[in-house]
């Protein structure tokens, strides 16, 4: 059975970005370890290391989505991956599933280059600043339909939870920039780095106490 | 931006509110912290803003699903204007934010049987619907109110919104071009209307995307949106053209495509990778 495990950063992301623009549909797509991947393979497992937040606003017109992907790929090429997903999170607090998500066709797109790739949409009802489970829900594209795969999520960090909870507390979806506001004000930067360095430093202080732990 | 309430006095907090609502900012939570430190002391310090600053403070709280701090600024305010429909309206937010959206609908439309012309009532009636997630009787709804209100810049935003959810993109054209007659020289609309057009596909579309693109730049060269928007159109446009030999038309395209690409590349910095994707992407003669 594949699996789909994700990075830290890549869920604090999804969430952020979310938590930003609670009034608003968001979406992003996901990137993988292109290492791990082989071309054209279903039901492949896949280690998601990387979320790029896309648009608050204008889902519905495409040229900017072209452009953004265009951009997503350089990238990605770049740093061997792969975009090998979509992320959604719908307007409206009642909408859970994909059929209401906004960019279906962004993710069809994506399924046609990369089969395995998976849907995330974010469970509004679970959004909350201490979160006590995972507040997304993964599909997989099988005969035309977006399926969803409750067992298949995996994280790679057993304090994701508590770290997302903390950079939520803390307002750091306020510095998250998505391609909306880089297209407002070119200097900002789209791939995040500032998040995942902070993502990463709390991870390494998690790491440390552990290791006081194992030593006493 | 976060500021160190502690320290701010009555009159910076109230300043901040003022600038808040004349540009038009919901900034929910940092309405509420202020009113928490500052304002919540002593509300009849607030002199002649204080029901606009106790109705924003009801807005920031249901925003933020404080119930009971809307709850309390809603009675201070009714009973200063008891039966005031101003009041109604923002009990019917109340209604609304805590979901019992019967009870609001009901509260609405006594407001808009005691005043025909009210037309902040009926939008949030429309809001209502949208909530509930039955769109396309909010698009009903809003098609008859902008039948009595055709001015209404906002509803057609809207409108047009409603439209592109549902993917009826030749209605969408319709509103956006309704923004336009209100707004021309808004380079935004002109953006709006060509990004729908580009959506649309086909030459036809898509010349027409190039018209809008084109006047969104004249009102506003930093609008990346419409450069990168300009810099689609043309390369799209410059396939269609590769094979029926249209030389002259063809010649302008490129041209313009070349223009879009340089002003785009300058916005950004010389080391981003939107140069590279230009690059990667450019069509050569």
């Amino acid at each position: 059975m594949s699996e789909v495990s994700i990075e830290t950063g890549a869920y604090a992301k999804i969430i952020l970005h979310a938590a930003k623009y609670p009034h608003c549909a968001v979406n992003g797509v996901l990137l993988a370890d292109a290492g791990k991947t082989k071309e054209g393979g279903r039901n492949q497992s896949l280690d998601i290391v990387d979320a790029i937040p896309l648009f608050h606003h204008s889902h519905y017109v495409s040229p900017m989505a072209e452009v953004a992907l265009t951009q997503i790929e350089t990238i990605a090429q770049s740093e061997n991956c792969v975009i090998a997903g979509y992320y959604a999170a719908c307007e409206n607090f009642r909408d859970n599933i994909v059929e209401r998500c906004p960019g279906l066709k962004i993710a069809e797109k994506i399924v046609e280059y990369f089969p395995s790739a998976v849907f995330i949409v974010v469970d509004n009802k679970k959004m909350v600043q201490h979160l006590d489970s995972p507040a997304i829900k993964v599909h997989k594209y099988s005969d035309g339909k977006w399926r969803p795969r409750e067992s298949l999520i995996v994280f790679q960090s057993p304090y994701v939870l508590e770290t997302v909870s903390h950079l939520l507390q803390k307002g750091v979806e306020r510095d998250l920039v998505d391609f909306d506001n880089y297209l407002d004000d070119q200097s900002q930067d789209w791939t995040n780095q500032g998040i995942e360095k902070l993502v990463a430093s709390i991870n390494a202080s998690t790491l440390d106490d552990d290791d006081e732990k194992e030593i006493r | 931006m976060s500021f160190n309430y502690e320290e701010i006095s009555h009159n910076e907090a109230k300043d901040l509110l003022r600038q808040w609502r004349e540009n038009n900012e919901r900034r929910g939570k940092e309405v509420l912290e202020l009113w928490d430190v500052v304002l919540r002391e002593d509300v009849n310090k607030l002199g002649n803003e204080k029901h606009v600053i106790l109705e924003q403070v009801i807005y920031a709280a249901l925003d933020c699903h404080m119930y009971c701090i809307a709850m309390l600024c809603l009675v201070m305010l009714s009973n200063e204007f008891p039966g005031s429909l101003r009041v109604m309206k923002l009990k019917a937010a109340v209604l609304e934010a805590e979901e019992k959206f019967d009870e609001a609908l009901e509260l609405l439309d006594n407001i808009i049987k005691v005043d025909e012309t009210n037309s902040a009532a009926r939008k949030r009636r429309i809001a209502i619907l949208k909530a509930q997630g039955y769109i396309v009787e909010a698009i009903k709804e809003l098609v008859d109110y902008l039948k009595k209100f055709m001015s209404d810049v906002e509803a057609w935003q809207e409108l047009c919104n409603l439209y592109l959810q549902v993917q009826d993109y030749s209605r969408a054209v319709f509103c956006a071009e309704e923004l336009l007659l209100h707004q021309p020289h808004s380079h935004l609309h002109h953006q709006r209307l060509a990004d729908i057009r580009y959506t649309m596909g086909g030459i036809e579309n898509l010349e027409l995307a190039k018209l809008y693109y084109c006047q969104s730049v004249k009102l506003n060269p930093d609008n990346m949106r419409s450069l990168l928007g300009l810099y689609l159109t043309t390369t799209n446009l410059l396939n269609h053209y590769k094979s029926s030999g249209n030389s002259g038309k063809r010649k302008e395209v490129w041209k313009l495509c070349h223009w879009a690409q340089s002003k785009a590349t300058k916005q950004t910095q010389p080391t981003s990778q939107l140069s590279q994707m230009m690059l990667s992407l450019a069509i050569t003669e």
